[in-house]
């Protein structure tokens, strides 16, 4: 019997942890491509052992798996899993060195699950060695310090402590890569050094202290002199420097669900009380909550001084320890459940309608600040994002409702921890196994070269154009032929006879969609458009083969049969042909009703090219507020107003909702076009059809009771 | 007939003389003189019979204290005094007889001799000759009193000696005073865009009766016109409001901290929040957030006191002898009075509606008639840009305004009915707290209940006091809610229908919410990260303290007592930053009501947490705050395409990308402060110096926001509004027959100065052409123009067109206003 607890439950635990690892960090590690640009450029600085100024050591990780498995995604990501997993292990040892093991489970799962962890060990964007260094390093240094193990495992520590600061500064310099974690625990020696007098603590914290002091004025010298890039370990952001929440808000998206729990979490690390133990155990027991978030803070303070938003936050593993420590015995507190419910709940909601409503703003610590996502991506990913969310808000808010019931007490001391947590880490994983492989697939032409690998015959050539041929290196592309520019393109792959295939950018896609409607009055054959970002084109198209083109909502050869049809001409070159309205199911209504959203679609023939650049408007009188709406450069930045050829069918959409103020009723629908920037003083004349100031009167939209 | 009886029917007979006082000034068909200081009064003795009448003053306890009234005649006399000598330095100020220089001192000092004459008062009432542990404790060791001189000394002294900034205090000032000069206190009017109704009241009447007490004219064209030949300064009169506002709910929110903690931690949170960068800054903007705040505040404060009051405890009682006579006061009369005198005004006013008092119009005396209001600026109709007047009728004629005055007084007999034998500490706190919420929500929306009432709710569930819910006192609390804001509320929706629930409900409450309504936060990041932004420097540099006020210390849900004062606060800044950040419209200072529970959890940190032995959650969490004071403050000199130092002045603005002044140099004074509270803070770190550099902490973060209020705003307000150049322009005419024009102009400093006489083209063009031609031919040859400066050169070329012109002249300069200029123009040939 003892036999098999001494064996089965460790060797259970062991597999248990395997799979989880394995599920979060191993599995499908190359199923999404390398993102472009961001990764591609580490990736292929490794390959060509090209010298940059900062991530050395990512650089020579990535390469090393590059030597020994070749050049390709998994090669060159698996190293830096590997990093994944030598930080998440210093952080349980660390955590374990003080606290139940339990509680350092937990961590190591917190952190696992933090998607900047497992975004930055699954990809070669190179932070995570940073971030696990700085694991290590304060794992070492603060075993060294504080812990009551034995000299030689104190001395082992310390000298993997020094390790990781090593690779800390080999990373990101002097400030991120070292003085995170060796000033931290230096001050947290500092401040109870009389409690800690073992001389080996002496030595280590000491030690730490002047190792944080000299990596602070390191980098102040090396900043100084602007030389020794690898000391400083990041280059500043161009333009003005971000404001001081930029990295607080850096912080919160990227390791969402858990920053859900982190105010609670920050309140509550400093309130816990000791475990009744003695010795130096317990010394180190309490220092190790205010060390993780002194961690937190001077991170905070050298990303805050170091004004690039787009380096991932390097100390993830202080925030999984504060809040494992912080949640782990909080059945003891049962009062504790309500507020960490309110808290949680109103973060977490606050959080991940930042991912719905401003998903452009949430990626910025992987460098893809303001990328623009499809509203496909956007569809699928807000029902992940609440699904996350709901898991969270679910587990805290059972656990605080539970805990309201008298006979609960007991149950929820025991479980209450275990299950908020655990709803923790099923939220993580949604992101993990749903959310980030979404996002990948926009940010790497991984698919549209699996389409062309899958659907090409032999000897059917491959074009790129605006696309990094470095990235086909990785995605078995072969050989592919590099297009100087959009012209070039258009004419190599439509004036070839046999199939060619063009992989473009969706920047380009207008220039080539403008160019084929030129020549052919159609648009370009598009037969993979899953991501936003890349395009699989092709000249001819074979059975069952579709075309995908995203224009084909905006520019058509004719409008669709219009229940409201118009006579009128704006200048000498547009000519509305009328407008229908769809509701929600994209069925054409003839009534809308306020408060819900529909599209307004005004189709508008071009008879001549377009003199300038407009904004299209429509005012919807009502009084005394008008409902108005305008389309600006920005919003025809997917079909820009100097690629519309004579000929052309323009689809201009807006949505409209109409406030409740709009009663039933029918109100006059005015549309016209204005020069940018679009004030209203240099509206385009109404040459034909019947105006007021120059805006169109296109008619009468109803609104239903 | 018994005593009794006799005394209710002259009780009775006093209220319906009051209100009759009341509703005829409010009826008189002209404005009368003292007109608002007699509707005062009026309401005031009305308000004290009706207590008289439901036998509220006759309370069956043992008094606290008995004096008669002969004993606090000289006490009432300094009251009084001061009070006139208070008035007469605001009416002196506001008609430009006072320097500055003497208007600084004389007006605070005044005021505080209100203060110390009013505990006196209370003194020798009995109320302050002993405090809750039968001390006597002089005025200089009264807490509550430096909380209010510390108010005084930091807000009053600059208050009005500075132009209104556009567009928010103009916008809001012209509507109140379109209050006045239309004579209308239901339908508030904006200028040339119609009726108004983005805002609740309770700013528009505070400001205008304000107007009225201190002798602003609110008539068109002479806003500006003082006493003599003096300009005059209507800033102090609409700004006063909020100064008094403020000063009462900071004092009853520092009464609350000291129940829930200490005395000494009720004022330290009262100065932090005085010193706050935010609260000091909102207090000198006639805008309606400081009512929702201060008033939110003290709804907060009142419900702490009643969590941390015993259940049974009761009320003092005062008794007032006259002769064989007596009245007994409490604390409860106070919160009954409130409610009284906001509803008894509103009910006169209603009945004024449907009855004129004939004083100019023939046959003179009383003459009943149905509702009817004037649409329009009168005085001002005729003018360019500017809307007709007309008469018209209620779109819900049913609804007559006598017909609503009749109910709400019924509504506030029961109100009366619950409350008039409420003896316990507990209910007094939370009627009370009812009271002030309602006064949030006549300031400016719902988030004035919805705040109080959640942070209750959750603060209940959290800490399982589930019998707090029966002491809220949800019946008559809803009635008093009813009857003070809902009078207005119906007037305005009988009049104008579905147009003002709308404008006010539809598009502005819920609107604002759920989307992005006048916002001009374009290529900000509006995530989770706006607020926690704005807080940064809201907070400045008390953010430096922020740490140690969130994150030091036991929680108090862990500790033995089943309160948790230090929860309700945690809580409430939990929903006012989780309320203001889900609303999709996001202006800086709407982060405001979040802001006293931060200076609370810091007041309380420098109380207890400043003696806590926790040494290393101190040190991490001090030197957490010299990292916060240091990238904060970081921000606050930089100059990007954001200029760093006008953060401050974002925290009340509109747009947040106009100039700054070149002239005008502040990062030394923001290098300092950073560098000082940076290194204060870190002293903090260390136990042996922990208590001087608190101190030392907090004395510089006092003394940069007296800088901030009385350097930074004051001078940066001529550059922000328009007054500079309207005081040039009441300066340099020689008569009202040079009229003012606002070329292209939209920033409502235009209206408010000129009390709206004045062409408006905010685009121009022929119609202004066409204006300018007629005034020529009328012989008016000097016309003024308020414009941009970079509009000056197209102002020429227009006015070109419209003749020969001998002088060009631009009067003011970009040192005096970097926004807005005076021109005059000659039109004629030159000589």
């Amino acid at each position: 019997m003892k036999l098999t607890r001494s064996i089965v439950r460790p060797l259970g635990a062991c597999l248990l942890a395997a799979a989880f690892f394995f599920l979060v960090f191993v599995h499908k590690l190359d199923d999404v491509g390398v993102w472009d640009p961001v990764e591609l450029d580490h990736a292929e600085a490794a390959r060509t052992a090209e010298v940059k100024p900062t991530g050395w050591l990512a650089q020579h990780s990535i390469a090393l798996g590059f030597r020994l498995l070749g050049t390709n995604a998994f090669a060159g990501r698996l190293p830096l899993v590997v990093w994944g997993l030598v930080g998440v292990f210093a952080l349980f040892a660390l955590v374990a060195s003080f606290r139940p093991k339990r509680v350092a489970v937990w961590a190591a799962a917190a952190l696992s699950t933090m998607p900047l962890y497992f975004v930055q060990s699954r990809t070669m964007l190179g932070d995570i060695v940073t971030t696990a260094s700085g694991s290590v390093a304060l794992a070492g240094l603060a075993i060294a310090t504080f812990a009551a193990a034995s000299p030689r495992v104190r001395l082992g520590s310390l000298g993997l402590g020094l390790l990781g600061v090593v690779c800390g500064v080999l990373t990101r310099g002097a400030l991120i890569g070292a003085a995170v974690p060796s000033l931290a625990v230096g001050i947290v020696w500092a401040l109870t050094h009389d409690v800690h007098r073992g001389r080996l603590s002496r030595i280590a914290g000491s030690l730490s202290f002047a190792l944080g002091v000299c990596a602070v004025l390191t980098f102040v010298v090396a900043r100084h002199s602007g030389q020794h890039t690898l000391l400083i370990g990041f280059q500043a952001a161009p333009g003005d420097r971000p404001t001081f929440d930029t990295t607080i808000a850096n912080v919160v998206h990227s390791t969402f669900p858990w920053s859900a729990l982190l105010p609670f979490a920050f309140a509550k690390v400093f309130a816990r009380t000791a475990l009744p133990v003695g010795g130096d155990e317990k010394k180190g027991r309490d220092a190790l909550g205010p060390l993780f978030c002194l961690v937190a803070f001077i991170a905070y303070g050298a990303h805050a001084i170091a004004g690039a938003p787009s380096i991932a936050f390097c100390a993830p593993y202080a925030l999984a320890g504060i809040i494992t420590l912080s949640l782990s015995d909080l059945g003891r507190h049962p009062h504790s459940w309500a507020p960490l419910a309110a808290f949680t709940t109103c973060f977490a909601f606050l959080i991940a309608r930042d991912y719905i409503k401003l998903s452009e703003k949430v990626f910025s610590p992987y460098a893809l600040a303001n990328v623009a996502l499809p509203e496909s991506f956007r569809t699928t990913s807000d029902r992940t994002v609440w699904l996350a969310a709901g898991a969270l808000i679910a587990g805290v808010v059972v656990t605080a409702l539970a805990a309201q019931l008298p006979l609960a007490h007991s149950s929820v001391r025991r479980h209450g921890a275990t299950i908020v947590l655990s709803c923790a880490v099923i939220s993580g994983l949604v992101f993990r196994l749903r959310y980030y492989p979404q996002l990948g697939t926009h940010l790497s032409p991984k698919g549209a070269f699996d389409s062309y690998n899958k659907l090409r015959k032999k000897g059917e050539p491959l074009g790129l154009l605006s696309v990094d041929p470095r990235g086909g290196r990785y995605m078995h592309a072969g050989d592919t032929i590099q297009m100087p520019g959009a012209a070039e393109a258009f004419t190599w792959l439509t004036n070839a006879k046999d199939r060619h295939w063009l992989l473009l950018r969706g920047g380009d896609l207008p220039t080539l969609n403008a160019l084929q409607r030129e020549k052919e009055g159609r648009n370009l054959t598009i037969l993979d458009a899953r991501s936003s970002e890349m395009l699989l084109a092709t000249n001819q198209l074979a059975e069952r083969e579709h075309n995908d083109n995203p224009l084909d909502q905006i520019v058509l050869a004719q409008a669709p049969p219009l229940p409201h049809r118009l006579d009128a001409k704006f200048g000498e070159s547009l000519e509305p042909l009328g407008w229908l309205t769809l509701d929600g199911r994209g069925q054409s209504v003839e009534g809308v009703s306020a408060g819900r959203t529909y599209r307004l679609r005004i189709f508008y023939r071009v008879t001549d090219k377009l003199p300038g650049a407009y904004c299209t408007f429509i005012h919807i009188e009502h009084t005394p507020t008008r409902f108005s709406a305008e389309h600006k450069e920005a919003e025809w930045a997917r079909y820009p107003m100097r690629f519309w050829r004579k000929g052309d069918v323009i689809a201009d959409e807006f949505a409209v909702s109409l406030p409740a103020s709009f009663r039933a009723g029918k109100y006059p629908l005015y549309i016209g076009l204005d020069q940018l920037p679009c004030v209203g003083d240099h509206r385009v004349p109404v040459t034909r059809g019947a105006h007021v100031d120059q805006r169109l009167e296109a008619g009468l939209l109803e609104v239903l009771p | 007939m018994s005593a009794l009886i006799r005394t209710r029917l002259a009780a009775g007979a006093v209220a319906i003389a009051g209100l009759a006082l009341a509703f005829a000034v409010m009826a008189a068909d002209r404005i009368i003189a003292c007109g608002a200081y007699l509707g005062l009064f009026g309401t005031a003795v009305s308000t004290c019979a009706l207590l008289a009448l439901t036998h509220t003053f006759a309370k069956p306890s043992d008094p606290h204290a008995s004096v008669s009234w002969r004993s606090l005649v000289p006490q009432v006399s300094a009251l009084l005094v001061s009070t006139i000598l208070f008035a007469a330095g605001m009416r002196l100020a506001v008609g430009g007889m006072l320097s500055v220089a003497i208007t600084v001192w004389f007006v605070p000092l005044t005021f505080i001799a209100i203060v110390i004459a009013l505990f006196r008062l209370g003194e020798a009432l009995g109320a302050y000759a002993l405090d809750e542990q039968s001390m006597h404790r002089p005025l200089s060791r009264r807490h509550g009193f430096w909380v209010v001189f510390a108010q005084t000394a930091y807000s009053l002294p600059m208050l009005g000696s500075f132009g209104l900034t556009d567009p928010w205090e103009t916008h809001y000032g012209e509507v109140a005073r379109e209050l006045i000069s239309r004579d209308d206190w239901i339908s508030t009017w904006w200028a040339h865009e119609g009726w108004f109704h983005s805002k609740p009241i309770l700013g528009f009447w505070m400001q205008a009766l304000s107007m009225r007490f201190f002798g602003v004219d609110a008539s068109p064209d002479h806003v500006l016109i003082g006493i003599g030949h003096h300009i005059a300064h209507p800033e102090w009169a609409t700004r006063l409001p909020n100064f008094l506002l403020q000063t009462v709910c900071i004092y009853i929110l520092y009464k609350g901290v000291a129940r829930a903690w200490t005395r000494r931690a009720g004022l330290l949170a009262a100065i932090v929040l005085i010193a706050m960068p935010q609260w000091a800054l909102l207090g000198h903007q006639a805008m309606p957030d400081m009512p929702l705040v201060s008033c939110l505040s003290a709804a907060m404060g009142l419900i702490l006191f009643a969590l941390c009051a015993k259940a049974d405890a009761t009320l003092r009682t005062y008794r007032i002898t006259f002769g064989r006579a007596s009245v007994q006061l409490s604390a409860m009369d106070i919160v009954t009075s409130i409610v009284l005198f906001t509803t008894l005004a509103q009910i006169s006013y209603l009945f004024s509606r449907n009855v004129d008092l004939q004083l100019v119009a023939a046959p003179h005396g009383f003459r009943g008639h149905l509702d009817v209001f004037s649409a329009g600026s009168r005085g001002n109709c005729n003018l360019p840009g500017q809307l007709s007047c007309l008469t018209q009728r209620p779109v819900h004629n049913a609804l007559q305004p006598a017909l609503q005055a009749l109910a709400w007084l019924t509504l506030t007999i029961v109100y009366l009915s619950f409350v008039h034998n409420e003896r316990r500490v507990q209910r007094a706190a939370f009627l009370g707290a009812w009271a002030f919420a309602a006064l949030s929500v006549m300031a400016k929306g719902p988030a004035g209940i919805a705040l109080p009432a959640g942070t209750l709710l959750l603060y209940v569930i959290a800490t399982r006091q589930w019998g707090v819910l029966t002491a809220i006192e949800i019946v008559p609390g809803l009635l008093a809610f009813a009857v003070m804001v809902l009078p207005w509320y119906v007037a305005t929706y009988a009049r104008h229908g579905n147009l003002f629930f709308n404008e006010l409900v539809l598009t502005h409450m819920v609107g604002r919410t759920l989307n992005h309504l006048h916002d001009t936060n374009e290529g900000d990041d509006t995530s989770i990260r706006f607020y926690l932004w704005q807080l940064g420097y809201a907070c400045f540099p008390w953010v430096g303290l922020a740490p140690l006020a969130f994150f030091s210390g036991k929680p108090i849900e862990e500790t033995e007592q089943r309160n948790s004062p230090r929860l309700f606060m945690a809580l409430w800044l939990l929903l006012a930053f989780g309320l203001f950040s889900t609303m999709l419209t996001k202006f800086h200072h709407y982060i405001f009501p979040a802001v006293p529970p931060i200076a609370v959890l810091i007041g309380v940190w420098l109380d207890k947490g400043i003696h806590s032995d926790d040494r290393l959650p101190t040190a991490t969490l001090a030197l957490a705050g010299a990292v916060m004071t240091a990238t904060v403050g970081f921000d606050l000199i930089q100059n990007g395409a954001t200029i760093g130092q006008a953060r401050f002045l974002h925290l009340l603005a509109y747009q947040y990308r106009r100039a700054w002044p070149e002239n005008i140099e502040y990062r030394p004074v923001l290098t300092a402060t950073i560098v000082v509270c940076a290194c204060f803070a870190t002293a903090i770190a260390i136990a042996r110096f922990r208590r001087v550099g608190a101190t030392a902490f907090v004395l510089t973060s006092a003394v940069f926001s007296v800088w901030l209020l009385d350097v930074y705003l004051v001078k940066l307000a001529p550059h922000y509004g328009q007054r500079p150049v309207f005081d040039a322009y009441y300066r340099t005419r020689h008569s009202a027959d040079e009229p003012i024009v606002a070329y292209q102009l939209n920033w409502k400093g235009e209206n408010f100065y000129t009390g709206n006489h004045t062409a408006l083209f905010v685009s121009s063009g022929p119609p202004m052409r066409e204006y300018l031609s007629r005034l020529v031919r009328d012989g008016k040859r000097t016309v003024y123009f308020a414009a941009e400066h970079q509009r000056i050169n197209s102002l020429r070329s227009e006015a070109a067109t419209v003749g020969p012109i001998s002088h060009f002249d631009v009067l003011t300069t970009q040192q005096e206003s970097n926004k807005f200029a005076l021109v005059r123009v000659d039109f004629g040939a030159p000589r």
